[in-house]
């Protein structure tokens, strides 16, 4: 009996020791490129480190109060709840109506799933050169057509103000950004069962009802997966601000993800190098986001339905 | 069998493991042979990245050194940056290149290159006995010197800032080109009363937006004033020169002498917008032919002429000068690196870069064609400058409150004496 005891020790000590094998190299290699640069992330924000050499004087709190009292910073995080919000609003609306449209009434679906998916094959450099020629002021494609029809008075600076350049930003990150959470609805509606739907349908009941009474309720637990991954993904924004102004004009459309980078690095004719405020920014933002997804999971929360 | 299977598992995962590690600490090179790494400026495909490769591959064939470039792009001391924090020196490169005022304000803060007054002098020019210190023209040389007068860097181009402008549409509307600031204010209003728009700017390109008014300060105020009034040492109000140079760029902004919509420009329009005929000037550095030679009609003639002097200047003035230069880190073999550096300014190499129509910093570099007046310019300077009066070099002043402040000016959105109440407020907030 004992032996039978003593064998099977054995055996549960060999399977995790064989469960350890295969899970360390992955937990390895995330605890070098991401624990631990998160949490000496951490311990940068509170150094004034230039990313330069090895000398860091520990502050205390300067970075964190300088933080609070620095205007950008304030500009930036609007800015970023004001992509992430109205970005948002664009994005899921269309995503619904896209995917009720293709679903109920499209005949060939992969067709235009990749059509919508086309701008994420596309790099983030030439997909914002081709906006910028767009929204430009003297040169914009946009103000050209506007004055073509008539509409010169409508003509401005897109990138020139910090409601335009937010406005001109947030359309084009929904426009980006369209195809993914699409086809992230797309695949949970199709993996309802038909047979609520023909149900559904031998009752009587319109496309529209089908949509509001039974697939949204059914995809409800997907879309609000897709809303937390909108809400992380909208308050890292970097490429397209960047591309599209670099934050400018006068620090106007500055978002979280650009204003960290611009503190770290600087642009390269003018650097900041300024390591340990860009990490105390970059701290904040996790704070931010944290709060942010927890908060909408909690209210968003309700009973899963089984199917 | 199955634990045999598991054991076999195991042990091709420790292996693979092993093997990575390895390859990580591997090293580069082939016994003896000599290396040196280049971390470029350059972008691969960029016309000055191909003409490096003709001098790159010609010295590895004649010399048997091997070049590792790399080529970074504009953010190679961001790169560079993130080796050194990463902690592995063997990742460092020997030779980098920037515009010297980036290179030097690394120099100042980190001191990371070596000096090479000495050992520029020790060499000889390649093909030649003069030392290889003596080839350069003084000025562009001294644009590489630290505050403490040792030269860090090696200059590869000789640029200064100038207003370009189309001369078929001058000579074809009887405009003349201004020489003070007046004349400049009454070929604006020339130009305006045409239906041209007199002055191209980009409204949101951080770059070139405080440029108008540094220019204006450097030959207003003076370098050395300006420079101090950004350390927070001297009071933008107490110098009413500041506020003239201030009321100048407002003039610009109220008279509308900018394109329609230049708010919303964003760099590369208003140059192509300028070349295209769309407006008759625009302020910017000498790399401007060679950068817009794609885009440049074939029968435009531009040309270029001094920031204009107020009457009241000592004139002649200050001009800037500047380029991207090369640097050898400290822990770099600099003789070997100087050696690769001189090799690229034989004649050949030289003629072959005035030939892209940027200029040469050597003493008898070929003139780049379009801007012959260059040299007429630096000639009559009194005195030099590096680029934007080197004001990057108080990099997160210049961006937040400098630039910020300069762009909400040339934006209309506050008043001359607005902008130098706020440049003293936010000055004296930076520093407290």
């Amino acid at each position: 009996m004992r032996r039978l005891k003593t064998i099977r020790e054995n055996r549960k000590t060999r399977t995790r020791l064989f469960i350890f094998t295969f899970l360390f190299p992955a937990f390895f290699l995330y605890l070098v490129f991401f624990i631990y640069p998160a949490i000496d992330a951490i311990r940068i924000s509170f150094t004034d480190w230039s990313g330069f050499g090895t000398s860091a004087s520990f502050n205390g709190l300067d970075n964190y109060a300088r933080m609070l009292s620095d205007e950008v910073f304030w500009i930036s995080l609007g800015n970023s709840f004001a992509f992430m919000l109205g970005g948002g609003i664009i994005v899921f609306a269309l995503a619904l109506v896209f995917a009720y449209l293709i679903t109920n009434y499209i005949v060939h679906q992969k067709f235009y799933l990749n059509l919508f998916y086309f701008p994420n094959l596309i790099s983030f450099a030439a997909l914002t050169i081709l906006w910028v020629f767009i929204f430009d002021g003297t040169f914009g494609v946009l103000n050209s057509a506007l004055r073509a029809v008539g509409l010169e008075k409508f003509a401005t600076a897109w990138l020139g103000s910090r409601k335009t350049g937010m406005g001109a930003i947030t359309l084009v990150g929904a426009w980006f950004y369209l195809g993914f959470y699409l086809i992230l609805i797309y695949s949970a509606i199709t993996k309802i069962p038909d047979s609520l739907f023909e149900a559904a349908i031998m009752d009587g009941a319109s496309n529209l009802k089908i949509f509001f009474k039974i697939t949204f309720p059914l995809i409800w637990e997907i879309l609000m997966t897709a809303v937390a991954l909108w809400i992380i993904n909208s308050l890292k924004l970097f490429e397209i601000v960047w591309g599209m102004t670099k934050g400018g004009p006068s620090m106007q459309t500055h978002v979280m993800g650009t204003y960290i980078y611009f503190n770290a690095f600087g642009t390269y004719h003018a650097f900041t190098f300024r390591l340990g405020y860009a990490s105390t920014l970059a701290v904040a933002l996790v704070i931010v986001a944290t709060i942010a997804v927890t908060a909408f999971r909690r209210l968003t929360a309700r009973e899963t339905y089984e199917y | 069998m199955k634990r045999a299977v598991r054991k076999a598992v195991a042990l091709l995962l420790g292996v693979l493991l092993l093997a990575s590690c390895a390859s990580c600490g591997a090293s580069s090179g082939d016994g003896g042979k000599k290396e040196i790494t280049y971390w470029s400026f350059m972008n691969e495909g960029e016309p000055v990245q191909k003409w490096m490769q003709t001098f790159i591959d010609d010295y590895e064939k004649e010399t048997g050194v091997k070049i590792n470039v790399v080529w970074c792009g504009r953010d190679v001391l961001i790169k560079l940056q993130s080796a050194i924090a990463s902690g592995s020196s063997e990742d460092l490169p020997d030779i980098v290149d920037q515009m010297n005022t980036t290179v030097l304000t690394l120099q100042e803060s980190d001191g990371l290159f070596c000096p090479l007054d000495e050992l520029m002098k020790q060499t000889k020019a390649y093909g030649s006995e003069t030392p290889f210190y003596d080839i350069f023209d003084e000025t562009a040389l001294n644009a590489g010197r630290a505050s403490d007068g040792k030269l860090y860097c090696i200059p590869r181009e000789m640029y200064t800032s100038a207003v370009f402008y189309n001369v078929k549409m001058f000579e074809e509307n009887g405009v003349s080109v201004p020489t003070t600031w007046d004349e400049f204010m009454d070929v604006c209003e020339q130009f305006k009363a045409l239906g041209i728009a007199p002055i191209a700017y980009d409204g949101i390109f951080e770059e070139y937006i405080p440029w108008w008014y540094i220019r204006s300060c450097e030959r207003m105020v003076g370098v050395d004033t300006l420079q101090a009034a950004c350390r927070g040492e001297v009071a933008w109000s107490s110098n009413s020169r500041f506020l003239e140079a201030a009321q100048d760029m407002q003039a610009l902004v109220d008279n509308g002498y900018f394109q329609e919509n230049y708010e919303g420009a964003n760099w590369p329009s208003s140059q192509i917008y300028w070349v295209s005929g769309g407006a008759a000037m625009y302020y910017c550095g000498t790399w401007l032919p060679s950068e817009l030679a794609e885009s440049t009609p074939e029968d435009y003639v531009m040309d270029i002429f001094s920031f204009p002097a107020h009457d009241d200047e000592d004139a002649p003035g200050v001009e800037e000068v500047w380029g991207n230069y090369w640097a050898i880190l400290k822990d770099a073999d600099a003789e070997l690196a100087l050696d690769f550096i001189n090799y690229s300014f034989q004649k050949k190499y030289d003629d072959a870069k005035s030939d892209m129509i940027i200029p040469s910093p050597l003493k008898d570099g070929k003139p780049a064609a379009g801007l012959e007046s260059q040299s007429d310019i630096l000639a009559n300077a009194a005195s030099t400058c590096e680029i934007y009066g080197d004001l990057v070099q108080y990099g997160d002043y210049y961006s937040n409150i400098f630039t910020r402040n300069i762009n909400d000016l040339m934006l209309g959105k506050m008043t001359a004496e607005e902008f130098i109440g706020k440049m003293d407020a936010d000055t004296a907030n930076y520093y407290k």
